[in-house]
């Protein structure tokens, strides 16, 4: 396995590291509690930006192109996937209204956020195994 | 749609990759090109033929269906 080290993944690691140093420094140095919840989100922060880094260091400078096919496929996925999504809202509410069940959206958003992201994730891994793309 | 893009490809000694390189695309493109499975725009396809020393309607066949 290459890893790369351009200038963006260098600088994003910078930046990474520059937020896990802020985060020790304001929980080390900083009394107030709030800061130290602060300290910590960005420390958290820091080490996503890290292994999101690593991830992209390692992965081929070819894989990343972003040529006219795979546009298209993350257009049509995303259109899909936003159809797919309308589609459970609706049919959640037909069921709410049929059986009285007074579904309650706030509460079955993070769900609903799951069937958005997953269906353009799977539709995505499809259209590019399918590969007619129109 | 059919295409030459591998017959060209042998002729002048291109792989895949280069000439994906070449056009700026992504190798998978290129396959997907040469099995007739994905219709290219117009700009890919004028680089594509152009890379290849050649014209679009030699290096890409149309069906009329």
């Amino acid at each position: 396995m290459k890893i790369r080290t351009d200038k963006s993944i260098l600088r994003f690691s910078g930046i990474a590291v520059l937020l896990i140093i802020t985060g020790i420094l304001m929980m080390c140095f900083l009394s107030n509690p709030a800061y130290f919840g602060i300290g910590f989100a960005l420390i958290i922060m820091g080490i996503v930006a890290i292994v999101s880094a690593i991830i992209g260091a390692a992965t081929p400078k070819e894989d990343m192109i972003q040529d006219e096919r795979s546009v298209r496929i993350n257009e049509k996925a995303g259109y899909h996937a936003f159809c797919i999504l309308l589609a459970t809202m609706a049919l959640l509410q037909a069921i709410g209204m049929v059986w009285g069940l007074n579904f309650n959206f706030k509460v079955i958003i993070p769900d609903l956020f799951i069937v958005g992201v997953g269906s353009w994730v799977i539709l995505r891994w499809h259209y590019n195994q399918r590969g007619d793309i129109t | 749609m059919k295409t030459r893009i591998k017959e060209f490809r042998a002729r002048y000694d291109l792989t895949q990759e280069e000439l994906a390189k070449k056009v700026g695309v992504r190798r998978e493109t290129i396959v997907f090109l040469e099995k007739g499975k994905y219709n290219p725009s117009l700009k890919l396809a004028y680089d594509i033929a152009k890379v290849l020393n050649s014209n679009i309607d030699e290096v890409f066949i149309f069906d009329d269906e």
